[in-house]
């Protein structure tokens, strides 16, 4: 977040995906699964490109300046460029059999400048299948549709890293079309990540913010994202969220009148009544009211540590209400659930 | 305003650099919009830091791309976006008075299906064609409506020629009694330049979709088509809707290119109050209110000109 907040300050962009990116930018050191990922991603940026690893908030201004002086230097990007014809037959050869990846999440990884990193691309990667395949990807394979015509199928993973995505989640789609048919989540360990201890209520600010301006993101309401962003960097930098609780208050009233936005995000990924969990009952914009609420009160000075179900359920509950949507749905429903590890919240306050 | 003339070929050399200008402009003008909303001064010079940016990066390719397809769909948008423009009055001059100015606009208009969808498949990754996908849908959605209210200029001049649509348009622009087709027309502007709120082939929960992939002057190509597409759709909407170059005072080219930057400036603006719609979001509106909206404009407007003779 204190990234994000320091590209705001240099007017970079966040990159959607690694061929829009110069800068590579992680934060905190991924674990092994991860990094693999991140490995791939970094050979999706086209040059001239620069990457960094930021551990430490007080790193980030340094880490990037860095990143800009490379980019800008053309001796460096032309040696870099060099090595990268040698080591590789074709362009991105290799892996876009399995590729994917970019991005960023919030809490631990994610990215840098001017654009930055992120986001996949699905590959498809469609596994175990035998017959010839053109450059080693299969082709893809059939199946019937809702209505029951028969259409190509492809295997595309969602995940690890995509923008506004949590980190680490992989959702394993079969897509028919722009339509997700079933879908099976998984999670990579993200890295060495704190565990829980009691978040305090500026923490919860943060979290619920950052949430909320992920969804609304992803929803495209890109003013309002903008806002809650601010107000999250706000609280992020001024070690109280007391501060936050007007702002977010005429933000959650502001939201409560948008006609679109309800309208669009009504009725997307309704937990069933009888599902077992806080959120039974819910659809994504009532869940996105539920986290600037759950920001207002913590503002005020009312929070909870946060409860949450293991994860399997949340898979089992992701996988069931992914089946059968369009894929911008499924994103609005993935991003409309706090499935952060609890570290999030302890991550957030550091 | 009437005698719009046809000017030499080698004019169309000025035409060319006036469409990409107008579209720098749009480009110029959306990002000081946006930077202001994050709280930052300046934005002016952000396109061209991006074009240089852009310039800097080699092409990219990704393993069993369709490359040829793909190279063809990201030249397509200002290719486009010029023929469009070869037919658009300037004031009181045109590149190419065709006697069906109308159709061929219409037919450009459709080839950007096309274009967008080679640019989704070609890359040879699920999100850029997901991005393509989702274009067709809109198309599909958005497509009928703005047939139609293309025919309410053409009906009421009894011509598709361009410059007699304008001239129509002497005594009474045709937003004042179209007012249905004009903002149709806008829309649909708006939606074949891949704009909010018809941005979800682009969308960043595909990662930029039909973007996904591009770098360097293939991303280059893609923005500076859309940009150019919102200007000329503008031009358009001033050409078919607001009496062209018609006004006081001023030559003709300053007040056709004077309303075209205002309707360029207001459908930036507008287009920030909303969010992006969904294919699925879209057909019910499109078909079932716009649509019938604008066929009842259409039947108006062919009583009227039949009661005119």
């Amino acid at each position: 977040m204190a990234v994000e907040q320091d590209l705001v300050e240099r007017g970079w962009v966040p990159a959607l995906s690694p061929a829009d990116a110069d800068i590579l930018c992680v934060c905190g050191e991924p674990a092994a699964d991860l990094a693999g990922v991140l490995d791939r991603i970094w050979d999706e940026l086209p040059s001239p490109r620069a990457r960094t690893t930021v551990v430490a908030a007080a790193d980030i201004d340094g880490a990037l300046t860095a990143c800009a002086r490379e980019l800008a230097d053309p001796e460096r990007q032309a040696s870099q460029a060099g090595a990268r014809n040698n080591d590789a037959g074709s362009p991105d050869s290799g892996d876009h059999g399995q590729m994917d990846d970019g991005d960023m999440d919030h809490s631990q990884m994610d990215h840098g400048q001017m654009d930055d990193g992120d986001m996949d691309h699905g590959g498809m990667d469609h596994g175990g299948m035998d017959m010839p395949m053109p450059d080693g990807i299969a082709l893809a394979g059939q199946g019937s549709d809702r209505d029951g015509l028969d259409l190509d199928e492809l295997q595309v993973p969602l995940g690890p890293v995509l923008p506004f995505w949590p980190a680490g989640l992989v959702l394993r789609c079969t897509l028919q079309g722009d339509v997700v048919m079933s879908a099976q989540a998984d999670w990579l360990s993200t890295g060495p990540g704190a565990e829980a201890t009691v978040a305090d209520s500026r923490a919860v600010v943060v979290h619920q913010t950052d949430l909320a301006s992920r969804l609304l993101r992803l929803a495209g309401s890109t003013d309002a994202a903008g806002r809650m962003e601010r107000i999250r960097n706000r609280a992020l930098a001024s070690g109280s969220s007391a501060a936050s609780h007007g702002p977010l208050t005429a933000e959650l009233s502001r939201l409560k009148r948008s006609f679109l936005l309800r309208r669009s995000l009504r009725g997307v990924g309704r937990v069933g009544t009888d599902a077992p969990r806080p959120e039974a009952g819910t659809d994504v914009w009532d869940r996105l009211l539920g986290m600037v609420e759950a920001a207002v009160s913590a503002a005020a000075g009312v929070y909870q540590p946060p409860s949450r179900l293991s994860r399997q359920v949340d898979a089992a509950l992701l996988a069931d209400l992914a089946a059968g949507q369009e894929l911008g749905r499924v994103r609005l429903i993935v991003a409309s659930f706090d499935l952060s590890p609890v570290a999030a919240l302890t991550a957030a306050a550091r | 305003m009437s005698g719009i003339v046809q000017v030499a070929p080698v004019w169309a050399v000025a035409a060319v650099l006036l469409t990409v200008l107008a579209g720098v402009a749009g480009a110029v003008f959306e990002a000081v919009v946006q930077a202001r909303s994050d709280g930052r001064r300046g934005g002016l010079l952000a396109p061209v830091a991006e074009t240089a940016r852009l310039l800097r990066q080699p092409q990219r390719s990704l393993l069993s791309a369709d490359v040829l397809l793909w190279r063809i769909g990201t030249a397509a948008l200002p290719i486009i976006a010029v023929l469009m423009a070869a037919v658009l009055p300037f004031g009181s001059w045109v590149i190419a008075d065709l006697p069906v100015g109308l159709v061929w606009f219409n037919a450009m208009d459709v080839m950007v299906w096309a274009a967008v969808w080679l640019a989704g498949w070609g890359p040879n990754s699920a999100h850029a064609m997901i991005g393509g996908y989702r274009f067709l849908g809109l198309a599909l959605g958005y497509e009928l409506p703005l047939m139609f209210a293309l025919t309410a200029p053409a009906v009421a001049a009894g011509s598709l020629r361009m410059a007699d649509i304008v001239a129509g348009q002497e005594t009474l622009w045709y937003v004042a009694w179209m007012p249905v087709a004009f903002v149709v027309f806008c829309a649909a502007v708006l939606a074949f330049s891949l704009h909010r709120p018809f941005d979800a082939p682009a969308g960043a929960d595909l990662g930029g979709g039909v973007l996904a992939e591009a770098a360097g002057v293939d991303r280059l190509l893609l923005l500076a088509g859309r940009h150019m597409l919102l200007a000329v759709g503008s031009g358009f909407a001033v050409a078919l809707f607001l009496g062209g170059g018609a006004g006081p005072f001023l030559p003709g080219w300053a007040w056709f290119l004077t309303k075209t930057l205002v309707v360029l400036g207001v459908l930036l603006v507008v287009r920030r109050r909303l969010g992006p719609l969904r294919p699925d979001q879209l057909m019910a509106p499109a078909w079932l209110v716009a649509l019938p909206a604008v066929l009842v404009q259409l039947a108006v407007v062919a009583v009227v000109a039949v009661a005119r003779g």
